[in-house]
């Protein structure tokens, strides 16, 4: 019995590692993009001749930190990363919550149509209808004025970029939230209630502790996502609301400069890591349902 | 179909003043086509037991989840404490239950389940500490209030659930087979031990199992369901010794079954003619009717062949097929030609003398071989 045990333990090793191979190749391509990233980030750009000096130097950060707009669209960017995170998470929930315990089969499969049709459209056509929607002449402003209100503009403001992110992301959300709510038995919520708890106790004193572990994944998601979204700021906001990523193609495409472009790629991958790896921290190790055991 | 159930007997000397603690009237409740609960009518009162028992998808569920205000009923009125409760949302209800898959909060502690009905019904936080230790010593779990479910046996974790639904002094306790996932050995302990805290508490009880053991143990009253509907609601004894329908007689006990015809009837005594003999037995029945049979495995004697009849008749010749020693007693199983050949069970002492193949005369009690109408073609098992 021991004897046949441990020739199939050393065996089973390797091919878990196997299976893994992938997935580390993929990881090791990326670590080795960002080491590349680092390393052009580290030499800046040679004037006379266009061409990157060959001396490792922090001048592309100096000049970066000590510009302005660095920190303002850095500000722009987070801040719209939060924003868009809380808002989608809140119109999510609901969504996820309905989908997963209606007892109508047909508003379910409505729901699951309703959440996957604007996912097959792609981000740049989706804002590009949003432009056509919400213009001088679009849609909405046929509306308000049809309704006797004096049309508005309603593009290239920071509110719009923001709105847009938020309905680009939502699918993203509810996808994340539905196995946490689906795991919830609808017997716990009931016996919340049955103990004396009315709706919003049990929401908040069972429901939400237990959607836990889909919040923080979805948050993660929304916010990473949001944080290095171009699209949508590039095309809603006209130029007039870039996010990081649109200074980081400026600096690559616009200016040639890709020591300062690496350099702003750099800043925004570590504050983003940052922030992710101090939602971890707080939300605990078993965040992500593991340990967990139901 | 409406039947005449008797008066559920009175089991709590104050009934006639207080109005009974749970009155259920015609209370029904369809899922689309299906029929979980059709025209249940039940009275219950304060501080009693009651045990609802059926096949599994007969109601039962349904009908508690009903009385804890889950679902609503399609049809017909429930009243707790003599009110209307059809408009009152489950947490003002004062009921604590117990789920079927218990429902504990797997991310509080036992003590925090515990303390969860207190705190959403804002009791002083001093009031709490003391009352969740007193629950805990009451379901002995005295020392495990900081684990979490998952680090609790299904036997401890049982007691949390029934602590937790008793914690805010319910009127009113609802259990969904709470015991099921447990071994026999810990389920029988947990029986008494729940008897004695219901009888500690004086906490009126409704209680769900797949038990018959269990249901005429612990019970002031049993309810029997099938296909959605109240065969028989009655105290255990009356249950058992006079069920009112062919399911109730043939779900509790080990129980023969076959058909026969009426040839007689005086009053509930009956005489039945079956493949040429006549027995005599009791039910409602007219000459003609055709009806089906029921005797107890214990209301059957055995005895060898040869042995003088008894008075009275409803001895028959049979040959006996299997005899299975079950340690205190023997378990045997004869065919009577006159049935068709259909086997009977039978319980004989383990002394009894008796051997597969052999002739024996078969005696069948005439006061408990129940007839009733055939009322559907169902096979006979
Ligand atoms: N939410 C629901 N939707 C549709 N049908 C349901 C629902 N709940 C119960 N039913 C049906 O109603 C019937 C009664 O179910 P119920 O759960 O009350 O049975 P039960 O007597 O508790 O059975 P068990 O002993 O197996 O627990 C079953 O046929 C079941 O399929
Ligand atoms: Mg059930």
């Amino acid at each position: 019995m021991n004897a046949g045990a441990a020739p199939a333990t050393r065996r089973r090793l390797p091919t878990g590692w196997l299976l893994l191979a992938p997935a580390l190749l993929l990881t090791g391509v990326l670590l080795i993009g960002l080491g590349q990233m680092l390393e052009l980030s580290l030499h800046e750009l040679d004037l006379s001749n266009y061409r990157l000096k060959p001396e490792y130097s922090l001048a592309n950060y100096e000049t970066v930190l000590s510009r302005p707009v660095t920190w303002r669209v850095l500000l722009r960017t987070f801040a719209g990363a939060g924003l868009v995170t809380l808002a989608t998470l809140i119109l999510a929930f609901p969504y996820a919550y309905l989908l997963v315990r209606t007892p109508s089969a047909l508003v379910r499969k409505a729901l699951l149509v309703a959440l996957f049709l604007p996912f097959f459209i792609g981000q740049v056509v989706r804002a590009y209808g949003w432009l056509i929607i919400l213009g001088r002449e679009g849609l909405a402003n046929a509306v308000l004025t049809g309704l006797g209100l004096p049309a508005q503009d309603l593009l290239f403001s920071y509110g719009t970029v923001l709105f847009g992110l938020v309905q680009y992301m939502l699918p993203f959300a509810v996808l994340l939230l539905i196995p946490a709510l689906a795991a919830i038995p609808d017997d716990i919520e009931r016996a919340s209630e049955g103990l004396g708890a009315n709706w919003p106790s049990t929401f908040l004193f069972v429901l939400l502790p237990l959607a836990r572990p889909g919040l923080i994944g979805a948050s993660v998601v929304v916010f990473t996502l949001t944080l290095t979204d171009f699209a949508m700021p590039e095309i809603l906001g006209g130029g007039t609301q870039d996010f990081f990523a649109s200074a980081i193609y400026d600096a690559f495409f616009q200016i040639s400069n890709a020591g300062q472009g690496a350099a702003l790629a750099m800043l925004l991958t570590g504050l983003g890591s940052a922030v992710v790896a101090v939602i971890f921290i707080l939300a605990g190790t078993g965040t992500l349902g593991f340990r967990q055991s139901r | 179909m409406t039947r005449d159930v008797p008066n559920p007997p009175t089991l709590m000397p104050d009934a006639a003043t207080a109005p009974p603690m749970v009155e259920i009237q015609g209370v029904s409740k369809r899922f689309g086509d299906t029929v979980a609960v059709a025209d249940a009518s039940l009275t219950l009162e304060r501080g009693a037991f009651l045990t609802i028992v059926g096949p599994s998808g007969c109601g039962k569920t349904t009908l508690l989840r009903m009385i804890a205000g889950f679902e609503h009923p399609s049809a017909g009125r429930i009243r707790i404490h003599g009110a209307d409760v059809a408009a009152l949302p489950a947490h003002k209800r004062a009921i604590g239950m117990v789920f079927q898959r218990l429902a504990l909060f797997p991310h509080m502690s036992a003590a925090d389940n515990i303390a969860y009905p207190l705190r959403r019904r804002g009791h002083a936080k001093a009031g709490i500490a003391a009352r969740v230790e007193e629950m805990l010593a009451l379901v002995r779990l005295d020392g495990l209030g900081e684990r979490r479910p998952h680090e609790l046996s299904g036997g401890q974790q049982q007691r949390v659930a029934i602590a937790r639904a008793l914690a805010f002094g319910p009127d009113l306790l609802l259990l969904d087979e709470p015991l099921s996932a447990l071994d026999r050995h810990l389920r029988e302990g947990m029986q008494l031990e729940f008897r004695r805290i219901q009888q500690d508490l004086g906490v009126t009880t409704i209680n769900v199992t797949h038990d018959q053991r269990e249901a005429l143990v612990m019970s002031d009253q049993i309810v029997v369901m099938n296909h959605g509907r109240i065969e028989q609601a009655s105290d255990p004894h009356t249950l058992y010794r006079e069920p009112q329908t062919r399911f109730v007689a043939s779900f509790l006990g080990v129980t023969s079954l076959f058909a026969a015809e009426v040839a007689a009837a005086d009053g509930d005594r009956l005489t039945l003619r079956v493949g040429g003999e006549t027995l005599r037995g009791r039910g409602l029945a007219a000459p003609g009717d055709a009806v089906d049979c029921a005797i107890r495995a214990e209301h059957v004697t055995v005895a060898p062949a040869g042995t003088p009849p008894r008075e009275g008749g409803n001895t028959l010749p049979g040959i006996c097929e299997r005899v299975i020693f079950e340690g205190d007693r023997s378990a045997v199983i004869v065919r009577l030609p006159a049935l068709g050949d259909r086997p009977v069970s039978a319980f004989a002492p383990a002394a009894a003398g008796l051997s597969a193949g052999a002739p024996v005369a078969v005696h069948l009690d005439p006061d408990t071989l129940f007839a009733f109408r055939a009322t559907t073609k169902e096979e006979l098992p």
